[in-house]
This record gives structure tokens, C-alpha cells and sequence, in this order.
């Protein structure tokens, strides 16, 4: 079992983790020679969020190595905490390209590599941040953290939850803006239902946990994106709703990925759940995409 | 009393609307009802002239906020039957308004993070933490001049105040509806002005930075103030200003106010001048022990503190507070 690459985008890796640290304690990453998949399944996520997500490897990294017995796939669980951590001081160090004043710790020429080590009996992801220092000398700073491989009988029971098809697509706007919004609905309620129409109105609607208040939000004109589905059933009209009950929490752990800055496509399954798809860099690009699956709150009992 | 009959259908209720308001900039009627947010509930009454919203912790603190109808771009009100008055959640108001982060706490109102009240208990229309948690702290709206705007109609007793909340330029719109309720008594009783001892007119924000000068420690205040000497009158025709060398000299003129505060420290006293002689000459009046003392202390939004107009003609909007006193001050007290 063999894991090595060069991290060419660091700024984008940090927003990805900072995006699902705000999900879970854990995370199950899947590499394989083309693709890296972050996984939060059902039971790490709080409010029974979950994320499945792929991102093209050529995203990311450079110089990547994988070899396994296991068709060059290696499942491992990483603490999303310690990860976090190395990625806020691999960014500082390297900077941004756009950066015009230097922080105090980065350094030039800086490169990130990451390789999969063992220290003993435990597995460790080894990072090495490389570079000068502000005054010409070489530095460099590395960072292991403690991973655990997950061999196939835990692979087989990481699933992508099960969903019928979607009742409706739309384009979501902007996330940041949506994020605002969503919290300060949150102070008056813990639930709210969202629902669109093929018309391209959405809306947010909540009521206060004391009753005094119900509050709507509506959006109109939202873009529907294309699908191409073979369903022999008759479209519905335009102007019906389809709505899911989520819990605001839930919903806000999803909008903490307005950090990675995409297109947003959300998907409704009425009475069953909210996906959501947030694009890594362009649509066409494909470049990668994190899918959030946001499951509906049931009415009346309680687990 | 019964309404003249209706003309169109005998007996059953014609839903007319009572209010329809509307503004383009809920900021200044967001700021007036932050103000006045020390509770959660609100007795909200609608006339000609506009809102009156009063909140009260009992035999401790009272607080009206008189939002006048010129903060809005048109008023429409329709005299109901029984008086226009209820109950509402102030809380939600505030949340309802600040919906697209235009009209939140952060920003603006250094004092809302420093007063002294603000860790015991949190203030209506903010968050859990207490601040509007919009990414990058200062808060949406503040620096792109965003403006929420709103239109607002009560359809009478009974009904909810429903809200149409629309962000400039943006696309969505919220509608908010919140309930009505039938208000609890008010009881602490209206301030006497015919009881009135003291009256003087200052800037709020020297009274305010007063107040953060006092050591945090401190229990309680008390305030004291001395009239004017009979030579008023040879002030009143002066300018505003005057050199300081002066100053000490007409300060025993127009009288003086100060507070002292006592706290586990010991205690202290913070004098401040007065711009200008109390308006109504003043005689050390000792009020009648079965209404107690009390403080009022109206706050205009309009920063000057020229009082020469007082009545509430045309103004941005006054909030009133009413503070009861801790115990009876004795009559044979010392002067200062």
C-alpha cells in the first residue's frame, strides 16, 4: 500500500475540510487513482447530515502516487479536527497566489507534499510544507497526523443513501447570502420547510418555536437546470410545490460550504429529503462536486 | 358603543384595513424599537400620529418608544372600533425586520456591547450570542448601504401584523406574519409631569459616557441636582457657549447635576455641567411620599439638544424612560 502526492491547491483542500469539519468529527476519505472521495456518512453527521462527494485528483494534486491490492484504492478515516489544523498552517505558509503582502509565516517557493507513513503499528498521513523563509533559507514544516485504514468490510457498509428520484432541481443563489439568511431564521425557529416549483420559485418558510410568528421568504426566477431523465410519467405542472421539512441546523452545517464558492444545485424529494450539490470550480469543468444529503424531519414523534 | 350599521352586509364584519404602512428603510423604526428591547413583549398602540411602543418590567423600569409617522413614506390609518392596541412579540419584530441583515444590532450602538445588563440578560432582536452573526462581522448590510424596505397592515382585532420585507436590489422577499395578542395591564403608572422636580435637557451622549465612566462595581447611582439661583434670567439672553473661565461662575447660576454612584469600592461623584439653565424655574419641590420618585428620561433622535421646541411636533422619534427610585429620599437631605 503505497500513497504519495504533491498538494497543488492547498487553498481550495482548506476550504473543502473547513466545509465538512463543520459537519463532523470524522471523515472517511477514499482515494483512488482518479478521483478522492470525502465521505461524512449517516452516523458521523450531526442532524443525520451526510456528505458523499468526489473530487477529480487533478483538482487538487499533483505527482499523485497510489498503489493497493484492493484495486489502487485506499479507504482511510481521518480526524477532521487535527486535519483542519494542518491545512490553516500548510495555507498560511504557502499563501495565495493573489496575495500581495506576505504574512509572517509564509514562505516562498513553498510546495505541500503528503504521503501515507506508518510510525510503528499506526498509520500517519505525513505532511511537509517546504520553502524559504522570509530571509533565503530553506525550511521546512511537517505535520503528521493519525489515520485509520478501513478495510472492505467496513467500505461495504459506507453506502450513499438510498432516494427515489427527485421531484425538483433548481439553482440555489448565492450561498453566502443564503447562509445569512438561514441564520437568522434560526433564532426564531428549529425547522424549516423549503419548497420549489418548476416556475423557479422557492420558498423558506418557518414558525416560531412560541407561535407568535410565521415568516416566509420567497425567491422567484430561480434557474431550473436541465435533467436528463428518462421518466415516462407525466410532468407535473409548473406551478406545483414540492416541499421538504430539514432542520435549520442541519441546513447550516450544508451552507458552511458557501466557503468552497460554487454553483449550488439543490434537488427536493418531497417528505423525504434535501440533496444538495455544491460544485468545486465550474460546472463544465467538473472539477468536482460535494453532495450534501439533508434528510427530513418527521412530524410528530420523535426518534 | 356600537358601529353605525354596514351599509353592504348586515351583521357580518367588513375587514377594512386599520394600518398600512410603508418605508423604504426600516433602519431608523429597527433603531427606535431596538432601544427600547429590554423585554421581550411589547404593548404596541397605533393613532394619527403613529406607533407607541411600551415595554415594562414592573416597579422597575418602563419604556416607551414614540415612532412618529414621518418615518415612513406613507400612513394610512383607519380608526377601529376599540382602541388599536396589543400585545406583540418585540423579538420577533425586531427579527422579522432584520431579516436581511439591514437593520441588526452590530455596527452601529457601541453602547449595546458594553452596557452593563447585557450578560444577565439578552437583549430583544439579537441572537444567542447577542450579535447578528453575519460572516465578516460588520454585518451585511452596513457597508454596501443595502436597505431593507417594508410595507406593514393590521386588519383590526384579532388579526396578525402581517409584514412584507423587501432587500433593495436583491430577489427574495419575506412575508411575516405576527400574532396579536390582547395586552396585559400596564403597571406602572404614567410619569406625573405636574410632580416634576427637576427638568434639564442634555446631549444623551455625555449622560451616556457618564454613565460608562462610573466604576463597573458600582450598586447603585443617585442623582442629584441643585436649582438655579435667581439669576437666571441674565443667562437665559447669553449665547450657548461659554469660556471655561466663566463656566464655574455660571454653574452655580444655572445650577448643577451630578451623580454619585456607591458601590463595594466605596463611592463617587461625577459632576456634569448643564449647556443651559433648566427651561422652568425649579424650587426644590419634595414630592408627595405616596407616589415615591421617579425618573423620566426622554431621549430624542435627534442629536441636538436644543430644547426649545419640546412638544412632540415633528420629530425622528422619542424613546421615554421611567425609572423608579430605590427608596424615599429624605426631605431634610443636604444641598450639595
Amino acid at each position: 500500500m503505497r500513497f504519495r502526492t504533491h498538494i497543488s491547491n492547498v487553498q481550495l483542500l482548506h476550504k473543502i475540510v473547513r466545509s465538512l469539519a463543520a459537519l463532523a468529527k470524522l471523515c472517511v476519505i477514499r482515494l483512488s487513482p482518479d478521483k478522492v472521495h470525502f465521505i461524512v456518512p449517516g452516523n458521523e453527521g450531526r442532524d443525520g447530515v451526510q456528505v458523499w462527494s468526489q473530487v477529480k485528483v487533478s483538482t487538487l494534486f499533483t505527482e499523485y502516487r497510489i498503489e493497493s491490492h484492493s484495486d489502487n484504492e485506499i479507504w482511510l478515516e481521518v480526524h477532521l479536527d487535527p486535519l483542519l489544523k494542518v491545512l490553516r498552517s500548510a495555507d498560511s505558509s504557502v499563501g495565495s497566489i493573489n496575495d500581495t503582502g506576505r504574512n509572517a509565516t509564509s514562505l516562498t517557493e513553498a510546495d505541500v507534499s503528503l504521503k501515507l507513513n506508518k510510525k510503528g503499528d499506526q498509520p500517519v498521513w505525513a505532511f511537509e510544507i517546504r520553502g524559504r523563509s522570509p530571509n533565503g533559507r530553506p525550511m521546512t514544516i511537517s505535520h503528521d497526523i493519525n489515520v485509520r485504514v478501513l478495510g472492505p468490510r467496513r467500505q461495504g457498509e459506507l453506502n450513499e443513501p438510498l432516494c427515489p428520484p427527485p421531484d425538483i432541481h433548481l439553482v440555489l443563489p448565492n450561498l453566502t447570502d443564503l447562509r445569512n439568511l438561514v441564520s437568522r431564521l434560526g433564532h426564531m425557529a428549529d425547522d424549516v420547510e423549503i419548497s420549489a416549483n418548476q416556475e423557479g420559485t422557492m420558498v423558506f418558510a418557518v414558525k416560531s418555536k412560541t407561535g407568535r410568528v410565521n415568516l416566509s421568504t420567497q425567491w422567484r426566477d430561480l434557474h431550473i437546470p436541465t435533467t436528463n431523465t428518462e421518466d415516462e410519467t407525466e410532468p407535473a405542472p409548473a406551478d406545483k410545490m414540492f416541499s421538504c421539512t430539514v432542520s435549520i441546523r442541519g441546513l447550516q452545517k450544508f451552507l458552511t460550504s458557501h466557503l468552497v464558492g460554487g454553483t449550488a444545485i439543490a434537488c427536493i424529494c418531497q417528505a423525504h429529503c434535501l440533496i444538495a450539490y455544491v460544485y468545486i470550480g465550474e460546472v463544465h469543468e467538473a472539477g468536482g462536486v460535494l453532495t450534501f444529503f439533508i434528510p427530513a424531519k418527521l412530524s410528530g414523534d420523535e426518534y | 358603543m356600537p358601529d353605525s350599521p354596514d351599509p353592504f352586509t348586515a351583521g357580518a364584519p367588513v375587514p377594512r384595513e386599520v394600518l398600512r404602512a410603508e418605508t423604504n428603510d426600516v433602519r431608523p423604526f429597527a433603531r427606535l424599537l431596538r432601544g427600547i428591547g429590554l423585554k421581550h413583549n411589547a404593548v404596541m398602540s397605533i393613532s394619527e400620529a403613529g406607533f407607541e411602543v411600551a415595554v415594562e418590567e414592573v416597579r422597575t423600569l418602563g419604556a416607551i418608544a414614540f415612532i412618529p409617522t414621518n418615518l415612513f413614506t406613507s400612513w394610512t390609518f383607519h380608526p377601529p372600533s376599540e382602541p388599536a392596541i396589543f400585545e406583540l412579540s418585540l423579538d420577533a419584530l425586531l427579527q422579522c425586520l432584520n431579516i436581511f441583515g439591514n437593520a441588526g444590532s452590530s455596527g452601529a450602538g457601541a453602547g449595546s456591547q458594553t452596557s452593563i445588563g447585557r450578560t444577565r440578560r439578552r437583549w430583544a432582536g439579537e441572537g444567542e450570542d447577542g450579535n447578528d452573526d453575519d460572516d465578516a462581522g460588520t454585518g451585511r448590510g452596513a457597508g454596501k448601504g443595502k436597505r431593507t424596505g417594508m410595507v406593514m397592515s393590521w386588519e383590526g382585532h384579532g388579526e396578525p401584523l402581517r409584514m412584507t420585507l423587501h432587500d433593495e436590489g436583491k430577489g427574495p422577499i419575506t412575508t411575516c406574519e405576527l400574532n396579536t395578542y390582547v395586552p396585559e395591564e400596564l403597571m406602572n403608572q404614567a410619569f406625573d409631569h405636574d410632580q416634576r422636580v427637576l427638568y434639564l435637557i442634555m446631549k444623551s451622549e455625555w449622560f451616556r459616557d457618564a454613565l460608562l465612566d462610573l466604576p463597573p462595581t458600582s450598586t447603585r447611582i443617585t442623582l442629584v441636582a441643585t436649582p438655579a439661583t435667581n439669576d437666571v434670567d441674565q443667562i437665559q439672553g447669553g449665547s450657548a457657549t461659554v469660556s471655561s473661565n466663566n463656566r464655574r461662575a455660571n454653574r452655580t447660576k444655572v445650577g448643577s447635576f451630578s451623580i454619585q454612584a456607591e458601590g463595594d469600592f466605596g463611592s463617587t461623584e461625577l459632576p456634569l455641567v448643564t449647556l443651559r439653565p433648566p427651561q422652568s424655574r425649579v424650587a426644590p419641590e419634595y414630592q408627595d411620599r405616596a407616589h415615591g420618585r421617579e425618573l423620566g428620561l426622554p431621549l430624542r433622535a435627534d442629536h441636538d439638544a436644543r430644547g426649545d421646541k419640546v412638544g412632540l411636533g415633528e420629530h425622528q422619534g422619542i424613546l421615554e424612560f421611567k425609572m423608579h427610585a430605590l427608596e424615599e429620599i429624605d426631605g431634610d437631605e443636604d444641598d450639595e
